[in-house]
């Protein structure tokens, strides 16, 4: 099932532009935000496969239309333990992020709940060294809403390197 | 403070589906492959690469370090055994359902390494991935993979596995000097 994520708040006011942001449970009750435009769609997957020779939370992917999707477990990458399946599926949200070389490329999310569009106004913003260090380095901004902290991946930084770059960064 | 600009939130304005660029690169293949079941992973190697199967239970000599599962003779020529986990690393001994050795020539240096079992791939074409940057490492003995069965098939060859081992550590000699070397170990 394939369900096309369509912006469902547009709040503009006078004075304060609201940004749209996808709030992605990734598991435990952590969740992270990617700006509205980079998630494109949320697929169940069954049939994940694993390449050998990698760290768990970046060893499994999926075919997709005419596509491989490299899936990442965030919850695996911060709190060194794997999110579980159910019923041999998982959620992902399917990304979009621009590469190196300025094309786009696709990535995944394992995710532990459905995505939520939040409105995002710019005095939710709160500054990087807020984050655990962990989410700091995986992450372009932040905000809170409520008393929760949300930070904001930078996709570039998490599917365009390498594990032993990225694990480099800790 | 960091504020958050649009760019961040909103990302960029994407094209449609259609005008993305295409991950896969599709190629056909020109040599003969086999598929190598190891189990946790699977490879493809070149069929001309592999001398013979034997059987695991044909091992002539204990290891001679922490990297190999011992030794075999072949046709009166020394093969050293290896086996590979799923994180690639090297093994002592041979997996439980690793029934079969595919021997292996790199040049003049001849090993073999364990496996569950070879199947001749006969499809006649196959497309392959490019291992996407997330997933790479540089232990990896390959840069593309195809999907068959639900799992993901490495495109390798007898020179990427040599390189593998190398990185792990296993001493590969050449086969001129292995009897000596043998005989040195008693």
């Amino acid at each position: 099932m394939s369900n096309e994520m369509k912006p469902v708040i547009d709040d503009v006011t006078a004075n304060t532009v609201a940004l749209g942001a996808w709030i992605l449970p990734i598991g435990h009750g952590a969740s992270v935000a990617v700006g509205q435009h980079e998630l494109k769609y949320i697929e169940y997957i069954t049939d994940s496969v694993t390449l050998p020779g990698l760290p768990a939370y970046c060893e499994k992917g999926f075919q997709w239309h005419d596509h491989f999707i490299p899936a990442l477990d965030l919850y695996s990458l911060t709190e060194r333990r794997r999110i579980p399946m159910t019923n041999g599926e998982q959620i992902a949200a399917i990304i979009a992020y621009e590469n190196a070389q300025g094309k786009i490329d696709f990535g995944a999310i394992f995710l532990q709940g459905v995505p939520k569009l939040m409105s995002v106004k710019p005095q939710q913003s709160v500054p990087l060294t807020e984050l655990k260090t962990v989410w700091r380095l995986l992450s372009h901004a932040a905000f809170r809403d409520e008393d929760t902290l949300y930070p904001v991946l930078d996709l570039r930084c998490l599917f365009d390197k390498s594990p032993s770059d990225l694990l480099s960064l800790h | 403070m960091n504020p958050i600009d649009e760019d961040v939130l909103l990302g960029k304005q994407l094209p449609d589906k259609k005008q993305l660029t295409l991950a896969p690169q599709a190629s056909p293949l020109t040599p003969e492959l086999a598929l190598m079941d190891c189990g946790d992973f699977s490879i493809f190697i070149p069929s001309n690469e592999i001398i013979s199967l034997v059987s695991s239970a044909q091992l002539v000599a204990q290891p001679r370090s922490s990297f190999d599962c011992g030794y075999l003779e072949f046709e009166q020529q020394y093969y050293a055994i290896f086996c590979l986990n799923k994180a690639l690393q090297l093994q002592s001994s041979i997996a439980a359902a690793h029934s079969t050795i595919v021997l292996l020539r790199d040049r003049n240096i001849l090993w073999g390494i364990s496996c569950h079992e070879l199947i001749k791939q006969t499809s006649p074409t196959l497309s392959f991935y490019s291992v996407p940057p997330s997933m790479r490492s540089r232990k990896q003995p390959f840069t593309e993979f195809t999907i068959i069965n639900h799992r993901a098939v490495g495109l390798s060859s007898t020179a990427a596995l040599s390189a593998l081992l190398r990185l792990r550590g296993a001493k590969l000699v050449a086969q001129q000097n292995l009897t000596t070397v043998l005989q040195g170990a008693g």
